[in-house]
């Protein structure tokens, strides 16, 4: 895959704030460039949040220059939208205008959301341990990254809108469809094809709602779509909705938490849980970075709008959704190398202030002592030795 | 590659910190996740079983060129009174303040037992001896 969180150098001043805030302590600044480590980055947005001077950006694919390369093309969209908006009618209003940007047919995924999120509960209960939700991309990507242990506890879904797409193919077939997922968030922009080369994707291409936004504002008349939702495809987007208090089914929004739960879930200290739903963002999906509108009041507009969700529950084969999950681990030293390597970043680690200041570039002491170790800088780095 | 912790009484607010640091430095060596699971928790256990039932006492941590793991939990008594008693799933001598805290389901030995790929314990009033290898 290609790198997704992109640095546009020119008005960055190395304020460091990125490298300090990433959960995964992907990013580093090496002679005055900002590197983001794609084996480590999950994809959420925090480096982007954090940057005074907005240089992290994640372009998407720009309609302009695609939509002709399909015959058909089928855009998808997300059920968080809804959050945005006031009345039902409204959403089917922006609906509609988003069609009017070009598209043939403009889908919802939120009958797939309901039929998982039900199974999620439904099979969680039956089977023993405790089990994860795999709807955040980027929960996801933390786990296989940070918590690799918890790997095959992840339910083995598929993405509700990797599952769309699949099915537009096989209804469409024998036509050239373009498919375009309209994402809130960036963790869900790499699951495309385009542009970051997610070659296993069945959507072609990922949009930012926030990029075409304007254009949608422009378009938006009283003319809707014919769109309905699933109450429950709506539940499983939202934290504070997902599972019922009475089940044993605990909600988790936010990387920090996330991750205090998952080192308890590793130590086997959550006994009594059979069901854990994990989202990145505040909220769940309504805090997704490129919504416009915020998750707070983003909460009690969806809360609101749930009784008007009437649409169908999806019925799917275990063919359409099931996924074995395999971890991208790569191919590694003998354990007698990789201790030489854990001594040796250990020992410069020592000589360290180990302030964790950052200045150097590097997250913490113990970053700075790995990039020394692996040749990409020397101990001159450290601005507090040096003095 | 070895690492020795000290455990204290009764120390809830921290127990567990040995093993956390532990997990960390398998984690950096990228230790197989399917058996760094199994230490992770049977180390959690053997960890709290030294802060709720024993005088305090050490976890040594050793790893060997061909990644075989090895905890080693020595303690300075009370001891076991019957080990066979105590490696009964559910049996458990654990305060009413330990299972506040959620602790003493009784079933750490067992649990562990079931974790670990050698187990041994010895135990007199002077203090338990626990060995676990992992591989």
């Amino acid at each position: 895959m290609k790198p997704v969180v992109s640095w546009l150098e020119k008005k960055c001043y190395n304020c460091i704030k990125c490298l300090k805030s990433c959960p995964t302590d992907a990013i580093s600044i090496v002679n005055h460039e900002v590197n983001i480590d794609e084996s480590q980055c999950i994809h959420c947005d925090v480096c982007m949040k954090e940057c005074p001077s907005r240089v992290l950006k994640v372009q998407g694919a720009h309609i302009s220059e695609t939509l002709h390369e399909h015959e058909y093309n089928v855009v998808l969209i997300p059920t968080s939208l809804l959050s945005d908006l006031k009345s039902f009618e409204e959403f089917q209003e922006i609906c509609q205008a988003i069609l009017k940007l070009g598209f043939d047919e403009v889908e919802q995924y939120s009958d797939i959301e309901g039929f998982l999120y039900k199974k999620a509960i439904e099979e969680s209960q039956q089977k023993e341990g405790i089990w994860l939700t795999s709807f955040c991309p980027t929960i996801n990507e933390l786990i296989e990254k940070k918590y690799p242990t918890l790997f095959d506890r992840l339910l083995p879904y598929d993405y509700p809108v990797e599952i769309a797409a699949k099915k537009i193919r096989e209804r469409l077939k024998g036509k050239d469809v373009g498919i375009y997922s309209l994402c809130e968030c960036v963790g869900k922009m790499t699951l495309a094809k385009e542009p970051f080369g997610n070659k296993t994707s069945h959507i072609d291409y990922a949009l930012s709602i926030s990029h075409v936004f304007p254009k949608i504002n422009k378009l938006k008349n009283q003319e809707k779509a014919s769109i309905q939702m699933n109450k429950y495809g709506v539940k499983s987007n939202v934290e504070d909705l997902f599972g019922n208090r009475s089940l044993s089914v605990i909600r988790v929004e936010g990387l920090n938490q996330s991750k205090s739960l998952l080192d308890l879930i590793e130590f086997d200290r959550i006994q009594h849980v059979d069901l854990v739903a994990m989202y990145a963002c505040y909220q769940g999906c309504i805090g997704g970075y490129y919504l416009w509108s915020n998750p707070f009041e983003g909460c009690y507009n969806i809360e609101s709008l749930i009784d008007e969700c009437v649409g169908e529950i999806a019925c799917l084969d275990e063919d359409d959704y099931f996924i074995n999950r395999q971890m991208n681990r790569q191919e590694m030293k003998s354990m007698k190398e990789r201790m030489v390597w854990f001594d040796k970043v250990n020992e410069i680690l020592e000589t360290l202030p180990q302030y964790d200041c950052g200045a150097c570039g590097f997250a913490n002491c113990r970053s700075l002592a790995q990039g020394i170790v692996n040749g990409k800088v020397d101990i001159q780095s450290c601005r507090v030795k040096k003095r | 590659m070895k690492k020795v912790y000290t455990v204290l009484k009764d120390n809830y607010e921290d127990a567990g910190q040995a093993s956390r640091d532990i997990k960390m430095t398998l984690k950096m060596l990228e230790i197989n996740p399917k058996v760094l699971k199994r230490i992770s928790i049977a180390c959690y256990e053997a960890e709290i079983n030294l802060v709720i039932h024993s005088n305090g006492g050490t976890i040594t941590f050793e790893l060997d060129d061909d990644g075989i793991v090895k905890l080693s939990f020595d303690d300075t008594g009370p001891g076991i009174e019957n080990i066979e008693l105590a490696m009964t799933p559910g049996y458990s001598t654990a305060s009413k303040e330990a299972r506040e805290f959620g602790f003493g389901a009784g079933m750490g030995l067992d649990n562990m037992k079931n974790c670990a790929s050698t187990f041994d314990i010895q135990s007199s009033k002077d203090g338990t001896h626990l060995r676990m290898t992992f591989q």
